[in-house]
């Protein structure tokens, strides 16, 4: 007869809730990065809409990453997660490309890219899939200033995330931003990031600008997704030759930094 | 005899251009309509319809109580009928076009005997020469010897004869898939209310389902058809990615449809059928519910991709599976996530060191766009390029990862690829390539950007 251990079998247990506890439970998640973590009491809220915005048009990019990025935080091991974009935003900034994503850290059998022909669509299709339970993480990418994504509309998205649970996350490309009722609002470029050597570019680095943030803070953070092991890094901004000098310091740039935290 | 002609002879003549696209258009919906008598419906060329009514006359009671029905209903649309029923595709269709027609009986073979040879659609030389050789009826040319007729006459008039009499099988050739299972009701007064029509699909459900439960099966595809008083057949087909087994789910699916359509479904003067047909189906496997929640949760996951694609079309709602090369854009197949999963055997990034940056971009532009650029060195990455009127200075580059076209597939034409990950200055990253060798001598190789990093 089998005897069973039940000390390791506590250890079991113990080590799964462990587990669970890291990155995603229950209903928040962090970045994985301390310095960040700090401003939101008790982690970001899982079923909610948070909204990231690229700062230029050339920062499509690595506003996509920062969103997927977020997404991979949010969401459970294999859970599925739906993309939802709308047409006009793939031909403008490319379409999403799997081999990409799997790079990012993303197991490409995970997605399932819904594409729109309308903003109002995007929203139907996104409003329905915020529904779904045991759903990982929603992006709804509309290109613009579409006049159908109005106050009311997020506040929708928002509410059908909290009652499921589910992570939304609206990728703003070709807008700026304004009001509505994301709980956080991200506004992202691409900073340089660190060569691993023979001049070659590195792993995604993001100039971060949380500028809205309905638990606490806002802050401003040069952060690094290591695809490896999901977590965002923070790295020292280097002011030297390679950053030209444009890009910090500006006038934006500095009211943030003034605002205490 | 010619327009001028029978002018002169009628004053007032009516005159309409033949249109031979616009009659077999016709031909097609007069089809669709002759779907309410049986699922086998086939075009007899070049302006008849063939019927297969086996088992489906004691709907009707009897045959002259189902050809009666055809022609009141046709001529109530304005069509002139010519038909018949036999025991055979041929023997009808000689009937219906060679005689008076009606419903041929027991005494089919007498019959036959007595008809001109004309309905036997051979070619003309031969017709005429079984004339010269006094042969009128079919019934004659039938007692004659078969061995001298096929060596005078070809064996296209034995082929003829045979399939007339029944001898050779003549398979007909239905325009539609025969559902596996089909339910329908006709009303005796048109439904004009959308609402009885909703309640209607609701129980012709609950039957159809029922039966595919007795067979254990679930549908994947399921027809529904408005038979209209006038004539008019509407059909609306939805597919879903898992078997269904249930009216609640499929009332759901039928109504996202509904509400989608370009041209909405219109009662008008109401249906007098409305018919639900399980086109294709799937064997289901009986299913407890799970302990913890996972079931239900991928339940309710594909229950959304079913909806989602027949809203926005299966194309719109799609999976990325990968595929064995090393061309970029081909690396990356979009099926679409209604259907079955196809075998995933490749892997996508087989060759990446775990902690390496990325090597693919995040969004890839297809067609890879136009650069300007200038290079420091010849055949290196580019020192600074403009792309969309912005000039990009080139911080970091790595490469080439040169990609050779697949002969195989190619037309001539395609050029060798050199790859660049590059970073500007203010830390944009993007995935440029020259097109062609530099060392075949093109003095301004073409440059693309293929996509862009995270």
């Amino acid at each position: 007869m089998a005897i069973v251990d039940l000390t390791a079998l506590r250890r079991d247990i113990a080590s799964l809730n462990e587990q669970g506890t890291q990155g995603v439970s229950g209903s928040a998640f962090d970045l994985g990065c301390r310095d960040v973590d700090g401003i939101f009491r008790g982690g970001l809220q899982r079923g909610a809409l948070h909204e990231v915005f690229a700062k230029e048009s050339g920062d499509a990019g690595a506003a996509t990453g920062f969103v997927l990025a977020l997404a991979l935080r949010a969401s459970a091991n294999l859970s599925p997660i739906l993309w939802i974009e709308e047409d006009f935003t793939g031909n403008e900034h490319g379409f999403p490309y799997a081999p990409g994503l799997h790079y990012l850290g993303l197991d490409p059998e995970r997605v399932v890219f819904v594409r729109c022909s309308s903003p109002h669509n995007v929203l139907k299709a996104a409003a329905d899939s915020l529904g779904i339970r045991g759903m990982g993480a929603v992006i709804i990418a509309p290109w613009g200033h579409p006049k159908c994504l109005d106050l009311t509309a997020s506040r929708k998205l928002l509410l059908s995330a909290q009652q499921a649970e589910v992570p939304a996350f609206l990728l703003r490309l070709g807008a700026v931003p304004g009001e509505n009722a994301a709980v956080t609002r991200w506004l992202i470029r691409a900073a340089t990031s660190q060569s691993p050597g023979a001049n070659a570019p590195g792993n995604p680095v993001f100039q971060v600008q949380l500028i809205r943030n309905r638990q606490g803070n806002t802050g401003q953070w040069l952060l690094q997704w290591e695809s490896e092991n999901h977590v965002f890094q923070r790295i020292e901004p280097v002011f030297g030759s390679v950053v030209s000098t444009s890009s910090y310091g500006s006038s934006q740039t500095r009211k943030f930094a003034a605002r205490p935290f | 005899m010619t327009l001028a002609d029978a002018r002169a002879q009628f004053e007032k003549l009516d005159i309409a251009f033949a249109s031979p696209r616009q009659d077999s258009a016709f031909l097609g919906r007069l089809a669709d309509w002759c779907d309410r008598y049986t699922p086998l419906v086939a075009f007899d060329d070049p302006d008849g319809l063939i019927l297969d009514i086996t088992g489906c006359v004691h709907l009707f009671g009897d045959e002259h109580t189902m050809l009666k029905d055809i022609h009141n209903r046709l001529n109530q649309q304005g069509v002139a009928v010519k038909s018949a029923i036999a025991s055979n595709a041929a023997s009808a269709r000689a009937f219906a076009r060679y005689s008076s027609g009606g419903v041929i009986g027991d005494d089919e073979e007498k019959r036959l005997y007595k008809l001109h040879l004309a309905c036997l659609e051979i070619e003309a030389a031969h017709l005429a020469g079984l004339k010269r050789a006094g042969l009128l009826h079919v019934g004659e040319v039938e007692v004659l010897p078969r061995a001298a007729l096929a060596a005078r006459f070809g064996k296209e008039l034995i082929n003829r004869l045979d399939s007339l009499f029944g001898r050779q099988d003549q398979p007909i050739s239905p325009r539609r898939i025969v559902p596996v299972c089909m339910v329908e009701r006709r009303m005796a007064e048109p439904l004009v209310v959308m609402d009885s029509v909703e309640l209607l699909l609701q129980s012709l459900g609950d039957e159809l389902f029922r039966q595919l439960q007795t067979r254990v099966q679930g549908a994947r595809e399921i027809e529904a058809s408005f038979f209209r008083v006038d004539g008019n057949v509407r059909r609306i087909r939805i597919e879903s990615g898992r078997p269904l087994v249930e009216t609640k789910t499929l009332l759901r699916l039928l109504k996202e449809r509904l509400s989608s359509l370009a041209e909405p479904l219109d009662a008008g003067y109401g249906f007098d059928i409305v018919r639900l047909s399980a086109i294709r189906t799937e064997q289901t496997h009986a299913l407890q519910k799970s302990l913890d929640n996972t079931r239900q949760e991928t339940e309710a996951f594909d229950a959304l991709i079913d909806r989602l694609s027949i809203r926005l079309g299966s194309s719109r709602v799609l999976r990325p599976v990968a595929i064995d090369t090393h061309i970029p854009e081909r690396a990356v197949m979009l099926e679409a996530a209604a259907g079955n999963r196809s075998d995933q055997s490749v892997q996508w990034s087989p060759e990446h060191y775990p902690g390496n940056p990325p090597e693919r971009p995040i969004r890839l532009f297809n067609p890879p766009e136009r650069i300007e650029t200038t290079s420091g060195v010849p055949d290196g990455a580019p020192a600074r390029f403009t792309w969309r009127r912005v000039q990009h200075t080139i911080v970091l580059a790595e490469g080439p990862e040169r990609i050779a076209p697949e002969w195989w597939r190619e037309h001539a034409g395609a050029l060798t690829r050199d790859y660049y990950r590059v970073e500007d200055n203010q830390g944009k990253r993007f995935w440029v390539f020259r097109e062609g060798l530099y060392e075949r001598g093109d003095p301004t190789p073409r440059w693309y950007l293929h996509g862009i990093f995270a």
